[in-house]
């Protein structure tokens, strides 16, 4: 019998059998003592020194790609090959399983018959009928398709009704059809054969979003260590201890600036009102709107004047953004004030910027198209603002240090709220690690262990799936089914977390020479912490304990202030504690937070 | 060789009497495979080829055949044990000796998977 005529067998079966979900039923994580096939919403956790085995079954991406292609009837053939594995897996365990079982309870029910002990006839009968109702339901269902299609299918009928006859007959029906499922299946294959590909993703996500990916042999070439890593006793500094140091100093500088951001604006606005009037009054501007205004009015009455008046109307426009700018500060807190910067100053400059730019150029097609006295005086004060402008504008821009290093900070500030995003998981990076369903080994694993740089409890891993069709004339891939899986990473027991970066904002609780009020200043924290099995969540929620370092200023005459403090993190997010500055010899309590968390609640509050 | 069947003699009471005890066992399925042409003889090698399946090494078994060439002969008997319908060329009594299937040859459409799923009808309580 052909596989064509395997694969048309069965029909009926379209609606009987069970419908598979993609890569869901193809790929199995295994991790642990834990398994799961297919991807759920659900976030697993991991310990931190193990592997994530991801195994693939070859068959069900062919199944699936042939339901999504529609090979052979798509949907249909598919649950033909689901239905011939099921008849196998049931005869081969009848045979196996069940008829042993039958046997024996057959057996076991002569020799109660024997005793003439009624109860033990009972019971024995009892486990024999209810074996071999079980058997009949077993079998029943694949017995039934079989027969209602002998018509279609003589010679595959032929040989499962020989097999049947046969004393292991279960056994013989089971390699009847598995030989078939064989044939279909490879059929099935050479069909899908450079056709379809499958991507493999891992990628490390720490709460920064400074995505890593992961190696993934043979999906991708990553490097990762040649032995595992190993758990040390003590905190350590790695990288993820120096981007939140860095964090934590730039969150410090616009701090710093925040505090100033008053006295600045204020001192800079100023200057550039001065500026502005200046340049209203040299280029009287005043005096050039209303010869604008008299000249719209008289040239309205000349016959076909819309062209010059619209002309006429566009340079007015120039002219009243530079007549129209007032700056003033607008807000009630420093950040109201840097919001309004941000956004109501930019939008005037970039109207003043626009004036300058366009206010020469109109003023000069109006002054040769009207070619009266207007164009001289329109010639001067182009030549005369655009001087002015450019040099004030300069001049403002020169001046603004304290803002350009403000907006300087603000800027690594929001890059650290949004850093890699995306870059790291993309459907373009996915699709890179794409291979042939039909490559030797599509099995892989994620050793954390061997994670090149720094992982931290809580970080996620987040494994991407995706099955594509490839298009043999153009090359080109479409994707027939994609799919994510998360896994947070733990620790269990007592363990001593990374080095971690955070900001503290320190006051003294001790005399001191300078008026100090929450300073904040980076600080290094040595933690320990502990985790309980498959609690992740209150394994985030659990404190640390330990100690930190910071570099602290109570007094002038110190150029070292070391302060050391115990004290605990909640949330991996707030820091509190107290300590005592060394050198001043003075003592401080401390809040504080770790900025790369803090970034992230930030995130999370707006929705990102 | 019929390993797993009773043939019944012609003898009208003897048959009645061996049918009567063979329906009466609780611990068996009993597949009655009814007439005496070839086509019923066919059956009956593949019923009792098809019981071997449960037949234990001590030669205990769930499944029997009784085959009937001459069902005329204890008709009545029959009536009372598979109704008053026409006679099937085919019937299976459960352990509780229910009828769970009744089959009518055509000369094509019994078969061995006929035959199995019959038998396995016969395990139903």
């Amino acid at each position: 019998m052909s596989a064509r005529a395997v694969a048309l067998l069965l029909v009926t079966l379209a609606t009987t059998a069970a419908h598979g979900q993609g890569l869901n039923d193809a790929i199995r994580f295994r991790w642990e003592k834990n398994e799961q096939t297919g991807f759920t919403d659900r976030e697993r956790e991991v310990e931190r020194f193990k592997v994530i085995h991801i195994d693939v079954d070859r068959d069900k991406l062919s199944e699936v790609a042939a339901r999504r292609l529609n090979v052979d009837g798509g949907e249909e053939l598919t649950n033909r090959i689901l239905f011939l594995k099921e008849a196998v897996q049931a005869f081969a365990q009848a045979q196996q399983e069940t008829l042993p079982l039958l046997r024996q309870q057959t057996d076991a029910l002569t020799d109660a018959i024997a005793t003439k002990n009624d109860q033990q006839i009972q019971n024995a009968r009892a486990e024999m009928q209810q074996t071999a109702a079980a058997l009949a339901v077993a079998l029943d269902p694949a017995l039934k398709v079989i027969e209602e299609n002998r018509a279609q299918f003589p010679e595959l009928t032929a040989r499962l009704e020989l097999a049947v006859l046969a004393e292991d007959g279960y056994g013989q029906m089971a390699q009847v059809l598995q030989e078939e499922l064989d044939v279909v299946t490879a059929a099935l294959r050479a069909k899908l054969e450079n056709q379809v590909q499958l991507a493999l993703a891992a990628t490390l996500v720490p709460p920064d979003d400074a995505q890593r990916a992961l190696a993934l042999r043979p999906y991708n070439d990553v490097e990762q260590l040649a032995a595992d890593a190993v758990a040390s006793p003590f905190p350590v500094i790695d990288d993820r201890t120096r981007r939140e140091l860095l964090a934590a100093q730039q969150f410090r500088d616009v701090l710093v600036d925040l505090k100033r951001v008053n006295e600045e604006l204020r001192k800079s606005l100023e200057q550039l009102q001065q500026q502005l009037d200046q340049l209203r009054t040299e280029l009287q501007v005043d005096v050039l709107q209303r010869n604008l205004d008299q000249l719209e009015t008289t040239v309205k009455q000349q016959a076909n004047s819309e062209p010059i008046v619209k002309q006429i109307q566009a340079t007015r426009a120039f002219v009243f953004n530079l007549t129209g700018t007032n700056l003033q500060l607008t807000g009630t807190t420093d950040a109201d004030r840097l919001l309004f910067l941000a956004t109501s100053l930019s939008q005037q400059a970039d109207a003043l910027s626009s004036a300058v730019r366009e206010l020469p150029d109109a003023l000069r097609r109006l002054a040769t198209t009207l070619e009266n006295d207007v164009e001289l005086a329109a010639k001067q004060t182009v030549k005369d603002a655009v001087t002015t402008l450019r040099s004030n504008a300069q001049t403002f821009l020169g001046k603004q240090e304290f803002f350009n290093g403000l907006v300087k900070n603000v800027l690594a500030l929001a890059n650290q709220f949004r850093r890699a995003a995306t870059v790291v998981r993309s459907a373009e990076s996915l699709a890179a690690a794409a291979r042939s369903i039909e490559e030797a080994d599509l099995n892989t694993q994620i050793q954390l262990a061997r994670i090149a740089g720094d992982v931290h409890v809580g970080d996620r891993v987040i494994v991407d799936a995706a099955l594509y069709q490839i298009d043999p004339q153009t090359g080109k891939r479409t994707t027939l089914d994609e799919q994510s899986q998360k896994f947070v990473i733990q620790r269990y027991g007592l363990f001593a977390d990374n080095i971690r970066g955070g900001l503290l904002f320190v006051e003294p609780r001790s005399k001191i020479q300078r008026d100090v009020d929450y300073q904040p200043v980076p600080a290094l924290g040595y933690y320990w912490r502990a985790g309980v099995p498959g609690r992740a969540r209150l394994n985030a929620a659990l404190p640390s304990f330990g100690f930190t370092l910071a570099m602290l200023d109570f007094e002038d005459a110190n150029e070292l202030e070391l302060g050391i403090s115990g004290g605990v993190s909640l949330f991996d997010l707030i820091w509190t504690g107290y300590g005592r500055n060394l050198q001043a010899k003075a003592n401080y309590f401390y809040v504080g937070m770790n900025p790369l968390y803090f970034a992230r609640f930030l995130q999370r509050d707006r929705g990102e | 060789m019929l390993r797993n069947t009773l043939i019944l003699p012609l003898d009208e009471a003897l048959a009645a009497q061996l049918l009567q005890s063979a329906v009466e066992d609780l611990d068996v399925v009993l597949m009655l495979i009814l007439g005496e042409s070839e086509r019923v003889m066919q059956l009956v090698e593949w019923a009792d080829q098809l019981a071997n399946k449960t037949s234990t090494a001590s030669g205990n078994n769930l499944r029997r055949v009784v085959w009937i060439r001459q069902p005329d002969t204890i008709a009545a008997r029959l009536a009372g044990i598979l109704g008053d319908q026409p006679l099937p060329t085919v019937a299976v009594l459960n352990f509780h000796d229910e009828v769970r299937e009744r089959l009518v040859d055509d000369g094509q459409n019994i078969t061995p998977i006929t035959l199995e799923r019959a038998f396995l009808r016969g395990f139903q309580v």
